[in-house]
């Protein structure tokens, strides 16, 4: 079977695939992007073209909410929600990392750091990501990665300049997502990512 | 004439194969999936018109280099091209099959013989031989390259004939020291694309360079008044203005443009240089991603045009801006995917997939580009980082 991937980058569309994979495990199954050349925002407005693809193929998309109300990204990107039925369309909270680093004990294990160093999920709260004063993707750069016993994972996500991403950031993740990250212990710190996965197995 | 079909058996990384082609046809593959050896099959049936079949094999480096590496019982080499031959209102369909194999023996550039070879045009059949015991000699030789023989369907012949591939090396047009004056010699990568301007009829010349100087005047900064000129020595060369801050601007040559002009100016001479068909190699090569966008434009406008009479271009590349357009029809693309039998060729409107994907809004380029990406590039494993 194909299933049919949006993301607004490889991190996004790598945790789609994951997720596909978990959620109908023993089943052989290929991949295509469908956000081929669109990245982020760009991405996004396609999401409409994506919808009325999803009308006969599955589809799964993942995208970042920014902190941006989800409502109103729906409305703005499938024109009124329309078609939103035909696909598993979820907005991970905050940021795809956020799902990534609600594995505490793989991502401590990954980077070589105590779990300690990983932030924890409040009592009463949805999510790790909440308890972090600012986008998960800059904490783990700014806080976590300079931690990091593993050379190539600290060179790889240090600083190129202040406050961007450097460029060799997929490059650390690609590894993390396939093998490493275990979705049961990160469901267990993220309502947003078990609600994805119930959404992904309805449609399968 | 166009070609409307080919089949192929054991040929490259071929191990049979059946596409047809359109009046614009675009061959979309990863690399190495064959795109350049599906060429191969139209320059080899140039080179056997030219040339003759043994050397249109031996150039090739034998028929070890030709035959599809997985080729079993049935190891012969067979070509068979269906064409249409539009002149005013008569439509003739003409069909050339061609087999052939090694004829053994120990000899390192062993002989090729031929087992089949049918020519067909309309309900007729001009030509259909098959091995022969008797004459060894005659089994080495296509009725088709013999002018004694091929009077019949010189039409054919001279659609072969009239082949011609582009692959242009700007450093080659720019490097004096390669020119090679000769007509006689097969210009592949553009090395005698001047001697081919110089060649064109005074008038037939200045028009078309009328048109490339308009075209490069959009598409390179500063550009302007292309025209043809020879040294002192007799030999060809392109002259351009280039306008800067002195009012006269500055005259240069050929050797002084960049490598984007000067590709963009030997495939737009290709492409206006007509009326054979034209086979076209990753035109996207050193060119702006605006540019590849609207050359299949340029080349449908210039099919429309008295100019090169509706002649048919076939063009290979894995560029996603070149068909990055709705106005090319999936019917105009075909897919080279590589798989343990071969490479497989689809037209990309047979795919359920892309057709789904067109109706839905993507562009042809979303539609087929995943389809001839690497698996491995589309996972994102292109990364240094899981390497070291």
């Amino acid at each position: 079977m194909t299933v049919y991937i949006g993301g607004e980058d490889f991190v996004t569309k790598q945790i789609a695939k994951r997720l596909i994979k978990f959620c109908i495990p023993g089943m052989e199954v290929e991949f295509e992007d469908l956000t081929f050349r669109a990245h982020g925002t760009r991405a996004l407005e396609t999401l409409g073209i994506m919808l009325n693809f999803a009308k006969n193929h599955p589809v799964v998309c993942v995208f970042d909410s920014d902190n941006h109300c989800i409502i109103e990204l729906l409305d703005k990107y499938t024109h009124n929600k329309k078609n939103v039925d035909y696909a598993a369309l979820n907005f991970a909270v905050d940021e795809a990392e956020a799902w990534l680093m609600a594995d505490r004990q793989g991502l401590a294990g990954y980077f070589g750091i105590s779990i300690d160093k990983i932030p924890v999920k409040r009592q009463g709260d949805s999510e790790i990501s909440n308890n972090i004063p600012y986008k998960t993707s800059l904490y783990i750069l700014a806080e976590i990665a300079p931690l990091s016993n593993v050379a190539s994972i600290r060179e790889a996500l240090a600083f190129e300049r202040p406050g961007k991403k450097p460029s060799t950031y997929n490059s650390v993740w690609g590894k993390y997502i396939d093998e490493l990250w275990n979705i049961d212990e990160a469901c267990a710190n993220s309502e947003s990512l078990t609600r994805a996965i119930k959404r992904i197995k309805r449609i399968f | 004439m166009k070609f409307l079909e080919v089949r192929l058996k054991n040929w490259k990384n071929f191990g049979s194969a059946n596409f047809e082609l359109s009046n614009r046809t675009f061959i979309m593959g990863a690399n190495a999936a064959g795109k350049s050896n599906l060429l191969d099959v139209f320059r080899f049936l140039k080179d056997v018109t030219t040339n003759g079949l043994q050397k249109a094999v031996n150039s090739r480096g034998g028929i070890k280099k030709v035959r599809y590496l997985n080729a079993r019982n049935k190891n012969y080499i067979e070509i068979f091209v269906r064409l249409a031959d539009n002149r005013e209102d008569i439509s003739v369909e003409w069909t050339y099959t061609l087999q052939f194999n090694s004829a053994g023996g120990r000899h390192e550039n062993r002989d090729i013989n031929i087992s089949l070879e049918k020519i067909t045009c309309g309900n007729n059949i001009l030509c259909d031989r098959k091995y022969s015991d008797g004459d060894y000699l005659s089994n080495q030789f296509t009725y088709l390259e013999q002018p004694a023989m091929n009077m019949k369907y010189r039409a054919l012949y001279e659609c072969f004939k009239g082949i011609s591939y582009v692959n242009i090396i700007p450093q080659l047009i720019r490097e004096s020291d390669s020119f090679i004056p000769s007509v006689a010699a097969e210009d592949f990568y553009g090395r005698n694309l001047l001697e081919s301007i110089s060649a064109s009829p005074a008038r037939n010349r200045t028009s078309k360079l009328n048109i490339i100087n308009k075209i490069l005047k959009l598409a390179v900064p500063q550009f302007s008044n292309l025209e043809y000129k020879q040294d002192e020595k007799g030999r060809p060369h392109l002259q351009v203005k280039y306008e800067h801050f002195r009012p006269q601007g500055a005259y240069q040559q050929e050797d002084q443009f960049s490598d984007g002009t000067l590709r963009l100016l030997g495939i737009i001479w290709a492409i206006l240089d007509g009326p054979g068909v034209l086979l076209l190699e990753e035109p996207e090569l050193y060119l702006h991603s605006e540019i590849i966008k609207q050359l299949p434009m340029f080349i449908a406008n210039a099919q429309k045009s008295k100019l090169v009479k509706n002649r048919q271009v076939i063009i290979s590349s894995h560029s996603y801006d070149l068909i990055d357009t709705d106005t090319i029809d999936l019917d105009e693309i075909v897919i080279l995917e590589p798989g343990k039998e071969g490479t497989i060729i689809e037209k990309a409107s047979k795919s359920e997939t892309a057709r789904a994907k067109i109706e839905a809004g993507y562009t042809p380029a979303d539609a087929v580009i995943p389809k001839v990406t690497p698996k491995g590039i589309l996972e994102g494993q292109l990364s240094l980082f899981d390497f070291i």
